[in-house]
């Protein structure tokens, strides 16, 4: 095999200064013509020749090296003869005259092979000596030599301006108001902007995903990644700590935080599901994303097979699957799914065990200082309130003899429960006629079974000691009841006696409290009272009842109050606590005990009239507390304990345990080291694997990303993948050449992106002469910038930054803007609806709004933000017409435009000026005369119609939760509405040129 | 819109595409300049038209999942016979089951679990799970060989869509909207609706990998239509915006637009101002379209009672057919749900509750309306399911099957293909197909052929490389055409 032997040490010095290179000009002939017959697809191999390895295709003698004349590679391609040459006609494919002369140069040095660019170690190539300043402008030019064409003008300063500040912030050049990248980079927006890259790849999002797609706090995670950006953390630091920061020796909260990477992964806690499924599930993912993140390789395919492409193995996926084994988790958040066996949360201090396994309370610093402050103020008034005065004890000697008096001196007594008022509840038909007491007596009359429930719920009913339940019934003589039933609501209904015949089917067959048999029925034809001691239906003194329900089996009864037979010495001691209770009775006796006066001491001051207002404070301060508690931030973090088993799943099947225990190991054919030691290895290890300067993958893909990020495309253009089924890049020197300046120094994330803005080639004009158009359509010579248009978070940001709308509050809680309703409409387990917010976080950053996976905002979804549940490097930018109606019709637009045109109106009075003003926010440049024409032919249309119909222009102006000012005139505010609303409609506004 | 604009949207147009067609089909091109060479089967140029058009428009009722031939349309009495006994070691080789996890002994028959009666004059066997669609046999075609490349649900329904297993290429509605065209510019040319059965518990995600337009244009994109009151979101106007007023502001986003495009060339620019006027038809367009109070009683009732819900499979099929009625090109219907794992005695109940009748009611409705002669409708899954149980026999309950790719039954009707037939078939026991034995890419090949275009000559170029719906494969199949 051609990979076995590559590892980190090993390199191919010399591969790219080679005069001919395989991988820059062989593979993609080779590739392109003929893998597909005579390839690694063995299903579709021809004559049982593959060209991708050279012993096999010198075997076949179709390749003799140094040989043109014995090589048939040589001969089928040159021959004449239609059934013999090769590409076959059918194929459509044809070599020119300069490949069939690549081909045979190439043979006669030799035919060397190389394995994949980017799994060779990158070596730093030199610079062009082409007269440039810039290295990247050196390379470009290099890359220019002979194609005919130049590096595009310059484009202008507004432009550029424009164009920095977007692709540094993310925001309009009148929000950041410098085009100084030094002054941008410091900006705490050139985090938010590299956030919104690095949370596709991790895919960050608010809620599990998975079936009911619940909300799960995670954006401590999300502030990490901004904050991280902008302290320019180096990257490698970077990586490692969202892989295993909860392993370093003394892991801070940050580093806590930063290794929820391992968790925003989606979870399932759909009933009936198994773990070991989704703990299945869940490593796998890991293995894709991680792979995916950091290394720009698609390791996915390899989780039921060998890779078809890559020489990623299956035991490369699911040995890298063990690195992640240690991560304290369910597969099943149900009540069926456990914990990895041996995990405890108590060892793990500080963490707590939510519904989605270990989190982190993470309170912001005014959070913690508040905290502080209440506690304090809290602890001060308790210990006032425990100091003695004679004034207390005075009243505490008085409260003490009244206690002892009621219980020297009580009768017995029925209090009620339920009288009148609650007797018609559930509908129940009533009398008068005949009642026991009060004004209302409830009937019920049936051939079997029935039943109504009464209510004592505003009043729930604490029993005690001794305590009888009663209730007044009268049967009708004429047509008795075979049974009667009463039940009480404790915790459950679970009280019940009854008279008569066993008829009744609740709880029928136990002979316990919960189908307590009294004895026959009482006499017809008059009042009687069904009583029962509240101890034989389970009810023992301190229960407490809240409903009671009168049941019967046939005939006709009318039902009356029902009450407590009670004693005032049981109510009262029933109203005290165990020991006070114990203390009261032995004052009773004569022989109270100091502690005895204490207990009771204790007790009274939480009683105490004159410690009312005390208590009352620090009710409200262990509110607040309770408060700043429950509303500070938690993340989900990884701990790390007792490692579950991995085996090698055959075909990716769960089920199947016939496959091989696996220990955590890098993938084979990228490393020697990182294999299987004697010790475990951990995520420690895999993030020093992944962040070694040796590891040919991990500073390309990044620097292929970041490029992309300035330019629309990356040097190779797939930046998912790197592998064989990537592209080959258009610029693999200078690829190489700033992955190994990254990596020199010292993973810079800053440095590399300041060195891309800073070159000619970032600052030409995306402007293309025809010419360059038609010769270069997707710009591979990057002889001009590229238009873009902004992502999705970003044309949101513009049009709140243009109107001043923009809460530019850095992290915290997801933000809610509007949204259509209804459309959680499907989101099930439990049904919700979504709360808009109606404060300052409705104007907060695109990148901070609500994710939903499965039902992401409309407006992010429409211009191509991913679901993020998959790691996702690359966004689509599509151009549809379901975006024309959100920017047209979302509220969130429309208020933008009608808050801007406001300004426009206070400053301006004529809609020039104001068309001056809109033009330099949002496109930084003045109109042109046909632009003004143009727009003030609109604003005096829309003056007329809305004239005459001053009615619709309050309508339009209404919007949005933003205020309007006291003195505007609705209709010249509409007119301008509907000029701002088409600027921002623009192309040009949302695309960065 | 001003005549003298519109000729220069065309200029403007022109000028792009003629900069830049060496990506572009001819019959793209000519579709994108719009109305004037509305594309009719008979303008096709030459380079894509093969046959005169059969088909001017599709229905795609994709069944996501995998519904199980076994137990729908694949009638194998030798199976019921064999219930319990292992498959024979022969089904299994030479084929691709190196990933297999166990042998074939392991793999233990299951008899279909409802009998099945002969239909029609076509006498064809249909399972009394779906005796609405037998109640049609004769104007159906049965594909009983069907078989594909992939055994996972996201990477099978893209190999179906796309004709490769990654997500990321056109889909064949989009093929279809950039070869052919819209035939009506005032609804998507590509429209897509989703639904679920209720009680589903393996539902599979809808991606929207599944309606993309890869690296087409994306304006050849499938349009989602949702459920309730705004059909397509963001369709109503903000309050205080008449439709005059609305016009005369989109008349100014244009010309800006259009300005913008003279100077630097932007072809996004160009395809921005197609969209903004196509959003702009369809807030009329749309919602006409999902009022379906002037559909008749008879009507609604042939759908079954599910259809008087929004969101449900029945409502998107009649909806289906007022978008065709209309002239959306390419309809594509998912219905998730029919991953039977565990659940064919109980969850495939359901599905064919709601899918049977209102499929079958959607062919008799557009036939009725002598819409059905040039309509294609499919109805298909991504694949087919184990001959063999998921599951332990004892459990009846939690009987289930796994994917199969090997050999699988859709069916086709309308359009050009031969109604009333069953074409190929799998072997005694539904294992693997057998007798014309019809791929994915065949049967792309065949509906780019219904639509008179070569499967061959409908390609994009991208990445250095000249895609097409069917990759380097697929052969017409013709016994099937009428």
């Amino acid at each position: 095999m051609r990979f076995t032997s590559l590892t980190f040490l090993t390199t191919c010095a010399g591969a790219l200064a080679a005069p001919l290179s395989y991988n820059r000009d062989i593979r993609p002939i080779l590739s392109e013509n003929c893998f597909a017959c005579h390839g690694p697809d063995k299903a579709s191999r021809e004559a049982k020749l593959r060209l991708d390895i050279r012993e096999a295709a010198i075997e076949k003698e179709a390749i003799i090296p140094g040989d043109l004349k014995k090589s048939d590679l040589i001969f089928y391609i040159n021959s004449e003869d239609e059934d013999e040459i090769m590409p076959p006609p059918e194929s459509h494919k044809k070599l020119t005259q300069a490949q069939k002369d690549t081909l045979a140069e190439w043979i006669k040095q030799g035919a060397p092979y190389e394995a994949h660019w980017s799994f060779i170690p990158a070596i730093r190539p030199d610079v062009p000596a082409l007269g440039e300043k810039h290295p990247i402008d050196n390379f470009i030019k290099a890359g220019l030599k002979g194609s005919g064409h130049e590096m595009s003008q310059p484009a202008d300063k507004a432009t550029i301006d424009r164009r920095v500040s977007f692709d540094l912030t993310g925001l309009p050049l009148h929000l950041t108001g410098t085009s100084d990248p030094d002054k941008l980079l410091a900006s705490p927006h050139f985090g938010e902007r590299m956030a919104v890259f690095w949370l596709d790849l991790a895919r960050y999002a608010d809620t599990t995903g998975y079936h009911s797609d619940k909300v799960r706090d995670v954006t401590p995670y999300r502030d990490y990644v901004i904050n991280s950006f902008n302290k320019n953390k180096p990257y490698d630091q970077f990586v490692t700590e969202q892989l295993a920061g909860d392993l370093f020796e003394n892991p801070t909260p940050e580093n806590y935080v930063a290794s929820a990477f391992n968790r925003v992964n989606q979870v399932s806690e759909e009933g009936g599901i198994q773990d070991k499924e989704y703990i299945a599930k869940y490593y796998a993912e890991r293995v894709r994303t991680t792979s995916g993140a950091f290394l720009g390789a698609t390791m996915g395919c390899a989780e039921c097979h060998d890779h078809k492409f890559d020489p990623f193995t299956a035991k490369d996926f699911y040995s890298m699957q063990a690195f992640f084994s240690d991560i304290y988790e369910k597969g099943a958040y149900t009540g069926h799914g456990s914990y990895n066996k041996g995990a405890d949360i108590k060892n793990h201090p500080g963490f707590k065990l939510g519904k989605y396994g270990p989190t982190l309370d993470v309170p912001s610093p005014e959070q913690e200082k508040a905290l502080v402050k209440v506690q304090a103020e809290k602890h001060a008034l308790e210990a006032k309130t425990k100091k003695d005065s004679p004034e207390l004890l005075s009243a505490f000697n008085k409260w003490t003899n009244e206690l002892l008096g009621k219980i020297v001196s009580s009768k017995p007594q029925d209090v009620v429960i339920l009288e009148d008022a609650e007797l018609p509840l559930g509908g129940a038909k009533t009398v008068t006629n005949n009642v026991h007491s009060g004004s209302l007596a409830r009937i019920q009359t049936s051939g079997e079974l029935i039943q109504h429930i009464v209510d004592a719920n505003k009043k729930p009913v604490t029993l005690t000691e001794g305590d009888t339940l009663y209730t007044w019934v009268w049967l009708d003589p004429k047509n008795p009841p075979k049974q009667l039933m009463l039940q009480f609501y404790g915790k459950n209904w679970d009280h019940r006696a009854w008279w008569g015949e066993d008829l009744i089917p609740y709880g029928k067959g136990s002979k316990k409290s919960d189908h307590h048999k009294v004895g026959k029925l009482p006499a017809t034809g008059k009042w009687v009272r069904l009583e029962v001691p509240a101890k034989s239906v389970g009810l023992p003194a301190g229960s407490k009842i809240t409903q009671l329900a009168y049941t019967q089996f046939g005939g006709s009864v009318l039902w009356d109050q029902a009450g407590r037979h009670t004693n005032d010495a049981n109510a009262v001691l029933a109203g005290l606590s165990e020991k006070p209770r114990k203390a009261l009775l032995s004052v009773k006796k004569g022989k109270p005990t100091d502690q005895d006066r204490k207990e009771l001491l204790t007790h009274y001051r939480t009683i105490a009239p004159s410690l009312a207002p005390a208590r009352m404070k620090i009710a409200e301060l262990t509110k607040q507390e309770e408060h700043l508690k429950t509303n500070t931030r938690s993340t989900l973090v990884t701990l790390s304990t007792v490692p579950r088993t991995i085996k090698l799943l055959p075909r990716g099947d769960w089920t199947d345990d016939s496959g091989e225990v696996l220990l955590p190991a890098a993938p084979e054919f990228l490393s020697s080291e990182g294999q299987p030691s004697k010790e475990r290895l951990t995520r420690l290890d895999l993030a020093k694997w992944i962040t070694a300067k040796e590891n040919p993958l991990t500073a390309r893909a990044f620097t292929n990303r970041v490029w992309a990020l300035f330019f629309g495309t990356g040097l190779s253009r797939d930046l998912q993948d790197l592998g064989n089924q990537g592209q080959w890049p258009t610029h693999p020197e200078l690829l190489d050449w700033l992955s190994v300046e990254f990596v020199e120094s010292g993973w810079d994330v800053k440095h590399l992106v300041k060195l891309i803005i800073t070159s000619k080639v970032y600052r030409q004009s995306s402007n293309a002469s025809p010419q360059l158009m038609e010769e270069d359509p997707y710009n591979n010579l990057y002889a001009r910038q590229n238009p873009r248009r902004l992502p999705a978070e970003f044309i949101r940001d513009n049009a709140l930054a243009v109107s001043g709308l923009l809460n530019p509050q850095l992290g915290g809680a997801s933000a809610r803007p509007y949204q259509p309703s209804g459309y959680y409409a499907q989101l099930n387990f439990p049904k919700r609806k979504y709360q808009q917010h109606n404060d300052e976080n409705q104007y907060r950053r695109g990148l901070y709004m609500h994710w939903q996976r499965s039902f992401l905002h409309p407006m992010l979804a429409a211009f191509d933000a991913p679901a993020r549940e998959e790691c996702t490097a690359a966004r689509e930018s599509s151009n549809t017409p379901l975006q024309a109606l959100n920017q047209l019709n979302d509220p969130t637009f429309v208020e933008a435009a009608r808050v801007l045109a406001t300004e426009l109106v206070a400053e301006e009075k004529a809609i020039k000026p104001r068309l001056q003003i809109a033009f330099k926010r949002l496109l930084n440049r003045p109109p042109s005369g046909e632009e003004m024409t143009l727009l003030t032919e609109l604003f005096n249309k829309q003056l007329k119609r809305y004239k005459a119909a001053p009615e619709d222009a309050k309508k339009l102006i209404a919007t949005g939760l933003a205020l309007l000012p006291d003195k505007v005139d609705p209709v010249d505010l509409a007119a301008t509405t509907t000029v701002t609303r088409a600027l921002l409609n623009l192309q040009e506004t949302i695309t960065r040129y | 819109m001003n005549p003298l604009l519109e000729r220069q949207y065309l200029v403007n147009r022109r000028q792009f595409f003629s900069k830049s067609s060496t990506g572009i089909g001819v019959a793209a091109l000519a579709s994108l300049l719009g109305q004037e060479s509305q594309a009719d089967g008979a303008e096709l140029p030459a380079a894509i038209k093969r046959v005169a058009p059969k088909a001017k428009r599709v229905i795609l009722l994709f069944q996501n999942g995998g519904p199980s031939h076994l137990e729908l349309f694949d009638h194998k009495p030798e199976l019921k016979k064999r219930h319990g006994q292992s498959v024979p070691a022969s089904y299994m080789e030479g084929k691709r089951f190196s990933t297999m996890s166990a042998a074939a002994d392991k793999r233990k028959l299951l008899s279909p679990i409802e009998p099945y009666k002969q239909y029609g004059k076509s006498g064809a066997w249909v399972s009394d799970l779906m005796p609405y669609t037998g109640k049609i046999a004769d104007d159906i075609c049965f594909i009983k060989s069907m078989h594909t490349e992939q055994v996972n649900h996201a990477p099978a329904i893209n190999f179906f869509l796309s004709g490769n297993q990654l997500a990321g290429r056109p889909t064949a509605g989009a093929w279809l909207s950039y070869g052919l065209g819209s035939m009506n510019e005032n609804l998507p040319t590509f429209a897509v609706m989703t639904s679920i059965s209720k009680g589903t518990t393996c539902g599979q995600i809808f991606y929207d990998s599944y309606w993309s337009s890869g690296f087409l244009p994306s304006r050849h994109q499938g349009v989602k239509f949702r459920a309730g009151e705004s059909p397509v979101l963001y369709i109503n106007n903000p309050k205080g915006m008449n439709s005059k007023l609305r016009r005369n502001m989109l008349d100014g986003i244009a010309q800006l637009n259009e300005r913008k495009l003279a100077e630097v060339g932007d072809p996004e620019i160009s395809t921005r101002i197609a969209q903004y006027e196509m959003a702009y038809r369809m807030q009329t367009s749309v919602p006409e379209l999902a009022d379906i109070s002037g559909e008749s009683k008879a009507t609604l009732e042939q759908y079954g009672p599910s259809v008087n819900e929004p969101g449900t499979f029945a409502r998107n099929c009649l909806l289906a057919r007022r978008l065709v009625e209309r002239g959306t090109r390419f309809v594509q219907l998912m219905h998730a749900g029919w991953d039977q794992h565990r659940s064919l005695t109980t969850e495939l109940y359901n599905q064919c509750r709601d899918t049977d009748q209102p499929s079958a009611a959607l062919v008799s409705d557009l036939k009725s309306r002598g819409l059905l002669e040039d309509t294609l409708v499919i109805w298909a899954g991504e694949f087919g399911r184990t001959p063999f149980i998921q599951g332990s026999f004892d459990n009846r309950p939690k009987w289930g099957r796994d994917h199969h790719p090997h050999a699988y039954t859709i069916w086709m009707a309308g359009g050009g293909v031969k109604p009333g037939i069953s074409y190929g078939a799998s072997d005694d026991i539904g294992f693997n197909a057998v007798e014309d034995k019809v791929h994915v890419h065949d049967l792309q090949a065949t509906i780019l052929h219904l639509l008179g275009i070569d499967h061959e000559k409908l390609t994009y170029k991208f990445q250095g490389r000249h895609y097409r719906l069917t990759d380097v494969h697929g052969h017409v199949v013709k016994p099937i055409l009428a």
